[in-house]
């Protein structure tokens, strides 16, 4: 029982180490995730609090103080509906923290006054932005009434004023519904003593803004020019002439042609659309210039197989800068390519086209900003690279830009570093493994231990120093050694044969080419050590101390004769 | 006690110490746990390898650390491959 205590012990630790374990398999953290909301030790991981809602001050400070190296701007959102618990919260965040200089503190009023404060406003901002552009839509229609006044287009007349109507109608509506936002603005105001009087003076500005336009309404003589209506389309373009990204306005009148379905617009002979005109017979389009070839285009209505007077658009062509920057991706062994082409508007998804010297070696399309940023994989070497605009099916003309020399590095083909690297380490660990082993002689081959078998006899004559010794005693094969060999040889191979009864018998394995002291300090048992030391003190003296008296034969076959009756007993 | 018993216990101690240093950082990683043991077993094998005799079981510790220089290998590869994937 006592020899087992230490591998009961052994076993004891192995089971509580593996146990341990278990808490690892389980979760990273000892402590539940989820359920856990106990104050304790624990609750300095950030990591742990960040992975769950956030309920108490407590839990917070530790983040804030985790977030005091951040130089961006920090949100706290408070409960509103909790006022008392905000409260205590901040009081406790105050005391316990450094002041933050950027905590912005956000509180929710959606449902407060001055959500509904802040929404009327939002309103009223919409309403102002739709009242400046109405309102130069209108300017422009004056301007149209004046032009086809002089020239006494009644068509034309009779579209500007009906699209001035219905303008006039809408402005009024954008008047009423800011007065119905300014009323709750000041229904806040009075409640809770906020500071309006922008808000009033502009409601002041927009009524001034709507007399204008209802006096332009009434200074026009509109049923004269219903009256006047021609029997023919017409069709007219504002402005006649445009480049890239400008918007013109297709409009007209289809006349007074009965049953008719619709108008069709062409531009140089080509549909560009139909248009149902309204309850008064107009019809409008914008369209901002874009892929159309720079040059004069005509536009002609048609309705019921009846031309309108064409009229034509002048597109002109305008100039154009490309740019372009190229850096070495190094990770993907590749060029980044990036840039922009600028006109008098941004051009959006225009076609460009990247060149090495004069060979394009990549075409794109730009974004709606007219830039872009490509990836382009290129040989080893050095590249002159360009960008540049070339399509004539744009008002735009050809750019090019600056050149940019690139020099691609000689690289490695990524996946072949990576198994010339695996392969390395395979190598080596392997290699590492065989050599230890070899080191430490695991797979050495086995020694030959000299053992006594059974042979036939054989005459004196034919014994030789390699069989001499295997089926006699050492001291008798002795006796046959000394009158064949020399008195040295004698006690060598006397000696070889007990070493190798030795090493055998205590698994010494490199009895050969150890010294015969070695082999002494080397045996484990005291009682063979002692007889052997004497032994080889004897052997040592005849074979190597030139030993030849008759005191040193003597003891040498004392000894000898001890110590083969010592391990006598032992099999080989 | 037999040199066997003692580099087991001594072993074994050493993995526990590290599996309760592992909990005290709360970082528990396989590979850092095979390391130790790896490097725990070389020592010993160090420390019970003689000159001349050799035991029968220490051909077979020996044999366990060439394995684990090849596992060894082999985690190295792995940790290669997560850096290149990164």
């Amino acid at each position: 029982m006592t020899r087992n205590i230490p591998i009961i012990a052994v076993v004891i630790i192995g089971i509580v180490t593996f146990a341990e374990l278990i808490f690892f398999t389980y979760s990273p953290i000892i402590y539940d995730q989820v359920n856990s909301t106990a104050e304790t030790s624990y609750h300095v991981n950030t990591e742990f609090l960040e992975s769950q809602p956030i309920n108490s001050t407590t839990d917070v400070t530790p983040l804030m103080q985790n977030l005091l190296d951040l130089s961006e701007r920090i949100i706290h959102d408070i409960r509103v509906r909790d006022p008392e618990r905000t409260q205590a919260d901040l009081v406790n965040y105050n005391g316990t923290t450094i002041k933050l200089e950027n905590l912005v503190t956000n509180q929710n009023m959606q449902t407060s006054d001055i959500g509904k404060f802040t929404s009327s406003a939002n309103t009223q901002y919409q309403i102002l932005l739709q009242l400046e552009d109405e309102t130069a839509t209108l300017d422009t229609l004056k301007n149209q009434e004046i032009r086809y006044g002089n020239s006494q287009d009644p068509n034309m007349l009779f579209w500007i004023n009906n699209q001035a109507d219905s303008l006039q109608k809408s402005l009024n509506g954008l008047f009423a519904s800011y007065v119905n936002e300014q009323a709750k603005i000041q229904s806040i105001d009075t409640k809770l003593g906020l500071e309006t009087t922008e808000y009033n003076q502009s409601t002041l500005e927009f009524q001034n803004i709507i007399s204008e336009v209802n006096s332009f309404e009434n200074s026009t003589s509109r049923s004269e020019n219903f009256l006047s209506a021609s029997p023919t389309p017409s069709v007219d373009i504002e402005p006649t002439q445009a480049t890239y990204g400008d918007t013109f306005f297709v409009f007209g009148h289809v006349g007074s042609i009965e049953n008719a379905g619709g108008v069709d617009v062409y531009i140089d002979k080509i549909l560009l659309q139909h248009f149902t005109p309204d309850v008064n017979g107009n019809y409008i389009g914008s369209y901002t210039v874009e892929k159309i070839k720079p040059g004069v285009h005509e536009f002609v209505a048609k309705v019921s197989g009846i031309n309108s007077t064409p009229v034509v658009l002048d597109i002109l062509p305008t100039n154009s800068t490309t740019t372009l920057n190229a850096q070495i991706d190094t990770k993907n062994s590749a060029v980044i390519c990036s840039g922009t082409i600028v006109t008098n508007q941004p051009p959006r998804y225009v076609p460009f086209t990247i060149f090495d010297g004069d060979r394009p070696i990549f075409s794109g399309i730009t974004n709606n900003n007219g830039e872009f940023n490509v990836s382009v994989f290129l040989p080893p070497g050095t590249h002159t690279l360009s960008a540049g605009f070339i399509s004539p099916a744009y008002p735009i003309n050809t750019s090019k830009s600056n050149p940019v020399i690139v020099n691609i590095p000689t690289t490695l083909n990524p996946l072949v570093g990576i198994v010339t690297i695996i392969a390395s380490i395979l190598v080596v660990s392997l290699g590492g493994a065989i050599m230890y082993l070899r080191q430490k002689k695991t797979f050495r081959p086995a020694m030959t231990i000299p053992v006594h078998t059974p042979v036939t006899e054989s005459s004196p004559d034919t014994l030789t120093p390699d069989n001499i010794w295997v089926n006699e005693p050492v001291f008798s094969c002795y006796e046959m050694a000394q009158e064949t060999q020399g008195i040295s040889e004698e006690a060598y191979l006397a000696y070889r044969k007990l070493v190798g009864r030795l090493a055998k018998h205590h698994h010494i394995k490199e009895y050969l080419t150890h010294t015969p002291l070695e082999i002494v300090n080397e045996c484990p048992d005291v009682k063979e050590r002692t007889v052997f030391s004497r032994f080889v003190s004897a052997y040592e003296k005849i074979r190597y101390a030139g030993g030849r008296s008759a005191e040193d034969w003597a003891e040498f076959r004392e000894s000898l004769y001890q110590v083969d009756n010592n391990i006598r007993g032992d099999h080989d | 006690m037999k040199k066997k018993i003692t580099a087991t216990i001594i072993l074994t101690g050493w993995l526990f110490l590290v599996t309760i240093i592992m909990m005290l950082i709360v970082s528990f990683s396989l590979e850092i746990f095979f390391i130790c043991w790896l490097i725990g077993i070389v020592v010993i094998a160090e420390l019970i390898d003689t000159k001349s005799v050799h035991v029968g079981y220490v051909k077979y510790v020996y044999l366990q650390i060439a394995v684990g220089i090849v596992v060894l290998g082999v985690i190295a590869i792995q940790k290669v491959l997560e850096i290149f994937a990164s």
